[in-house]
């Protein structure tokens, strides 16, 4: 155990040096990059699954336009998803080694990334809500009539 | 002042470019959902305009020729 151990560390110490701290070893970002890129493009698809289609095939035209919440949310969440690519993108030409701490920090990134497609279905259910609910005076005015 | 592990790892123009993009960004985003929480569409316009200002590139951004 203990020589795996020992192993292990020369392994991930540059140059074979043992003893190495680990926050301070420095590591060619291009796995970080290419699993940054493959969380980034696995959200922006799933996006599109919070669009659902319209139940009510009567009237589809009416049941398609009044999913312009979801649009609305689709588009702003998948350009704001790509405007993080680019930035990330651009930024990690860069960067020419990852720490512990970069890597922590992509992390985090990523983890409100993927959070994105819930954030979208929320906004879009908000958005919808606040255009459904009737004013007062419309509810009034139906029951009089 | 960055440390020395910085310095190896991220050229200053870098380190001004990054700090520039990202100076305003997360206060952006918190000013985007309070908006949002409070009125939906007005959080998603916030955020809407965050994503013009944020694909627009910034002088500096592009890493110089290797020496």
């Amino acid at each position: 155990m203990i020589r795996w151990v020992r192993w292990l560390a020369m392994a991930r110490a540059p140059g074979g040096r043992t003893g190495a701290d680990a926050a301070s070893v420095h590591r060619d970002p291009m796995r970080l990059v290419a699993f940054s890129d493959a969380v980034f493009a696995i959200t922006i698809t799933l996006l599109v699954l919070e669009l659902r289609p319209p139940t009510d095939y009567s009237n589809m035209f009416h049941g398609l336009l009044a999913l312009w919440p979801s649009y609305l949310a689709y588009a702003v969440t998948f350009l704001f998803i790509g405007q993080v690519w680019a930035n990330h993108h651009v930024m990690f030409d860069h960067i020419r080694a990852a720490d512990r701490v970069v890597l922590l920090l992509n992390t985090l990134l990523l983890m409100a990334v993927v959070f994105l497609p819930f954030a979208t279905s929320v906004v879009a259910g908000l958005c919808a809500a606040a255009t459904a609910s009737e004013p007062p005076w419309s509810s009034t005015a139906s029951r009089s009539g | 002042m960055p440390s020395a592990a910085a310095e190896q790892a991220l050229d200053s123009a870098g380190a001004t470019a990054i700090g520039i993009r990202f100076q305003f960004a997360l206060a952006w985003l918190a000013t985007g959902a309070v908006l949002g929480a409070l009125l939906p569409v007005l959080g998603v316009a916030v955020i809407a305009a965050f994503n013009a200002f944020y694909w627009v590139p910034i002088r500096g951004e592009s890493p110089g020729p290797e020496p």
